[in-house]
């Protein structure tokens, strides 16, 4: 009996923690690259000393503009990018599993398109001025785009099936269009040129402009998200069957549902209100995270999550380095990876269904 | 273990199900019958707590079902679909694992006597060996049986199946059946096919939303209540192998039948 034991669980807890030394490697080098690699390249040597001095007073003499630009620019700016990454791509779990739709992601079913509005509102016209912030502008917009988004697929004979799959993702892009207009609207009656310029610039997503306020939202966002997440695991394995089944598997649906839905869009509205909207992470992460390691979400969040921030802090890196002398925003560079991945599971997709 | 009292259901304005009252004693295989649309697989989503009744009362284990929590009745009553389907790459294992869930949440992990469970339950439903098959591999007899062993898996005193047997062909129709009535639990099944529905304690037989009766198979499968409910006229026959009685049906009238093949 205990012979039999030991070949199957506890061997995973010790692979458990493995990944976890594994985890925290992988985020220290992802943040490394993001701070070295750049239009100016830092050497390791000093982006440890900066460190160092800020966080132990190590007292290294560095030359200041190199300070500045780690400490106040490129650091901020990878964290941002991690935390954006992660919760973008934990979105993307969490909304595939509930709706059972390979293709949900908080940009295709138009919730960034809704937070992007709420914000525009907020910051170009002015609505509630100061008392608002601009993040509860795009709660505001994300919850209301995705009710619409919802009510829209129900309406059109949306379900659990194949066909119902179809529907809330059409539906999204109704939605997202729908969303974009107004922001547009909004732009084209309220802002000035320049002010036009920099919001669409924004919209498309940017991490230009990051200042250490924008990190602790970020990442207060994130980890909220990924705690929810964590705690909702075995409610978002049980979704495998679709929500009937987790009801009979014990889940009270409607209250899960809401729960993380609300939380993922109040995450996509804090990513959007920092960085605009990144398309595409919440899509093909989630593939990427599943091919390597499986279905069941005790490993698909963290790992999600984990692949999110690589993925993010990446195309950051090649949205400052792909142009010299110029930055991209970063949604083209996540686009131009997701658009084909997109267009991979769409096939596979098919071949699966048939 | 069961008892319902005058259970209504609405939908729409309309009424899908009227005043339904039965009780399912300890032990006993309970099979409801009728035709597309009487209202079974509704009577038991109701059962199964996956519906609220619009008027009525139901109590699971002395308890009162509307006052249970989700979890707690997962931890009595299994429900097993008709067709419950994913396209997750999900194996055997994974999918019987599930039936874990109402035991376990982020403060009681996963633990030595879940894998019991689960063994055990794959070996009831005879799928050991298969655990790690992917689930897109499978048959559909053997995907059912797999939803059987994720039900057992909840360790339940109570087992809600809505026609298991559907989109089987007949060699595993009559093994899932046999299943069933081997599984020594509290059962309320939805049946379509009614020489199969001989094999239960009791039957319901349900129309136009109302169970109109319920009794041993013997006393209930009348040919004027058959007539009435299906609308086909029966000849009874005996197999001369077992001596057991066969069903055989019949267009209630020839004449008026519009539709012919």
């Amino acid at each position: 009996m205990t012979l039999a034991l030991i070949g199957t669980r506890p061997r995973r807890r010790g692979l458990r923690a493995f990944h976890g030394i594994w985890i925290v490697l992988i985020l220290i080098a992802a943040l490394l690259a993001g701070i070295c690699i750049g239009e100016t390249r830092i050497p390791v040597s000093t982006v440890l000393q900066v460190m160092a001095n800020r966080f132990w007073d190590a007292g290294y003499v560095l030359d200041p503009i190199d300070e500045g630009i780690i400490w106040s620019y490129r650091l901020p700016r990878a964290l941002v990018a991690g935390g954006c990454g992660t919760a973008l791509a934990v979105c993307g779990v969490i909304l595939q599993s509930l709706l059972r739709n390979a293709l949900a992601d908080p940009y295709l079913l138009g919730i960034s398109a809704g937070a992007s509005t709420g914000a525009v509102l907020i910051a170009v016209v002015g609505i509630g001025a100061a008392a608002v912030p601009m993040s509860a502008g795009a709660l505001g917009g994300a919850l209301l785009a995705f009710g619409l988004v919802a009510l829209l697929a129900r309406m059109a004979g949306g379900g659990t099936g194949l066909r119902g799959a179809g529907q809330i993702i059409l539906a999204g892009i109704a939605g997202s269009q729908l969303f974009n207009a107004m922001t547009s609207f909004l732009i084209a009656r309220s802002a000035n040129a320049e002010q036009a310029r920099g919001i669409m610039y924004w919209l498309l997503g940017n991490l230009s402009g990051i200042r250490w306020d924008d990190v602790w939202l970020a990442l207060a966002a994130a980890i909220l998200l990924l705690i929810v997440a964590f705690w909702h695991m075995r409610a978002l394995d049980a979704f495998t069957f679709g929500a009937e089944s987790a009801a009979s598997l014990g889940i009270p649906v409607r209250q899960v549902q809401v729960v993380l839905i609300v939380v993922s869009a109040m995450a996509t509205a804090v990513m959007v209100s920092i960085t605009g909207s990144i398309g595409f992470v919440g899509l093909v992460v989630p593939h990427a995270a599943r091919f390597l390691v499986g279905v069941r979400h005790a490993l698909l969040v963290p790992a999600s999550a984990l692949i999110g921030m690589v993925f993010l802090i990446a195309a950051d890196i090649m949205s400052r380095i792909m142009i010299p002398g110029q930055t991209l925003p970063i949604g083209v560079v996540t686009a131009l990876v997701g658009a084909p991945v997109f267009a991979v599971i769409l096939i596979r997709a098919r071949t699966v269904s048939r | 273990m069961i008892r319902a009292t005058d259970l209504s259901w609405r939908a729409g304005g309309k009424a899908i199900l009227h005043g339904t009252s039965l009780t399912v004693a300890k032990g006993e295989v309970l099979g409801l019958i009728g035709p597309n649309g009487s209202g079974k697989s509704t009577l038991l989503r109701l059962l199964a707590g996956l519906l609220k009744p619009s008027s009525g009362h139901l109590e699971l284990a002395g308890r009162p079902l509307d006052r249970m929590r989700q979890r707690d009745i997962a931890r009595l009553l299994a429900f097993v679909a008709q067709q419950a389907e994913t396209s997750d790459r999900i194996s055997v294992r994974d999918a019987v694992e599930l039936g874990r869930t109402p035991w376990l949440d982020a403060l009681r992990p996963w633990s030595e006597e879940d894998d019991r469970h689960v063994a055990h339950a794959l070996a009831r439903v005879g799928m050991q060996g298969f655990e790690t098959r992917d689930w897109i591999t499978l048959s559909g007899g053997e995907r059912q049986r797999v939803h059987i062993a994720r039900a057992l898996a909840q360790c339940p005193k109570v087992m809600l199946l809505d026609e298991p047997t559907n989109h089987l062909d007949i060699h595993h129709q009559l093994s899932i059946m046999q299943l069933v009535a081997d599984l020594k639990l509290t059962t309320v099944i939805a049946l379509h096919d009614l020489n199969q529905a001989m094999i239960c304690d009791r039957l319901g037989v349900m129309h136009h939303g109302r169970l109109i009766a319920l009794g041993p198979p013997a006393g209930i499968l009348t040919p004027e209540l058959l007539e009435r409910v299906f609308a086909v006229r029966i000849t009874e026959l005996t197999d001369p192998s077992d001596g057991s009685r066969i069903m055989r049906f019949l267009p209630l009238n020839r004449k008026e039948t519009t539709c012919a093949f």
